[in-house]
């Protein structure tokens, strides 16, 4: 059988506020993110401008903080793929994981 | 019945730890027997600002003992009182302290007795405002207990579930991040579905106790956090 909440509208108007202040969190959150994402990308972009033979996984792991998890920089590789408006050039992986290597395409 | 109780709270626990467990109130009679299967405890709590109340302990398939919200009416004259929430509360609070693993129920949207939608269920809406979750997985392939509580309605729901992640995010993964979504909540009111197994995690730090825990934060209901330590 079903359990019905028994609520009231000063209730339900304290769990709606509630509601809103962690979708607001979570904007937050995501803000924080992305801004630390384009940190990280240009981190990697710097590393890779001096390193033509381009870089594979675990030297541009090594780059960063351990408190920073693999997704972040996963990432932040994956918008420099993506994202022309970060830079001229490209980020280009070759090969598949884990014989990747990352690496600049030269400016068209 | 000294046997599961053995089994649930482990040696030493007596028919009184179930009463305080499932929150009943001081002056309750609390009615144990075990169910038809053998496997569980059945509370019926008799109150007088009650016309029903039940609460199941159980263990699921993984050996995490669990408390099932079977029913709970509250008198007219009684309801919205706020004896709801803080019945919740206590289960909350000295579940946490037994060492229950979660409180289960099924938060339901289709009223099988009166299909009437104007009479439909806001279980599948409000619970998880105070903190009850389901996975979206379960939600697309089921629940082990949805043929037990269903009336009439899908076993599972994985078109609401492609729905969920299509028009927010593939990295949703439950009922709860769907809330935290800017319209999740809206969207869910209005397309959502039975959760037959509306899970409320008891382990520390949980998102459910977050949840329930800010609700109690709030000036209005006294501003006093969850007392997650020995309650007696």
């Amino acid at each position: 059988m079903p359990e019905e909440p028994d609520v009231n509208p000063q209730e339900e108007e304290i769990l709606d506020r509630n509601i809103r202040k962690r979708i607001e969190a979570k904007k937050q959150l995501r803000e924080r993110e992305a801004g630390q994402e384009n940190v990280i990308a240009k981190r990697i972009l710097e590393a890779l401008q001096s390193r033509p033979e381009g870089m594979n996984w675990a030297e541009i792991r090594e780059m960063f903080d351990k408190n920073l998890s693999d997704k972040q920089i996963r990432q932040a590789l994956l918008t420099l793929k993506t994202t022309a408006a970060l830079t001229r050039n490209q980020v280009e992986k070759n090969g598949e994981h884990p014989g990747e290597r990352w690496f600049l395409l030269a400016a068209s | 019945m000294r046997e599961l109780l053995t089994r649930f709270l482990g040696e030493g626990a007596v028919p009184e730890d179930v009463a305080h467990m499932v929150g009943a109130l001081d002056d309750a009679t609390v009615h144990l027997g075990v169910g038809p299967d053998g496997q569980q405890i059945h509370a019926r709590i008799e109150h007088a600002d009650f016309e029903q109340w039940e609460r199941h302990l159980r263990k699921d398939k993984d050996g995490k003992v669990y408390i099932w919200n079977e029913k709970m009416r509250i008198r007219a004259d009684k309801q919205r009182s706020g004896v709801g929430a803080s019945r919740l509360r206590a289960q909350v609070e000295n579940a946490f302290y037994g060492g229950i693993a979660y409180i289960a129920c099924h938060a339901a949207r289709v009223n099988a007795q009166n299909p009437d939608p104007q009479r439909s269920f806001i279980g599948f809406f409000l619970w998880p405002k105070y903190g009850f979750d389901q996975t979206l997985d379960e939600l697309e392939k089921g629940t082990a207990n949805a043929d037990d509580v269903r009336k009439g309605t899908p076993a599972a729901f994985p078109e609401v579930a492609g729905m969920i992640r299509e028009q927010f995010s593939d990295e949703l993964e439950s009922i709860q991040d769907l809330f935290e979504e800017e319209g999740g909540p809206e969207w869910w009111q209005t397309n959502g579905v039975e959760l037959y197994h509306a899970v409320f995690d008891l382990t520390a730090g949980s998102r459910s106790l977050e949840v329930f825990n800010d609700y109690w934060l709030d000036p209005k209901k006294g501003g006093i956090p969850l007392c997650l330590k020995n309650p007696m």
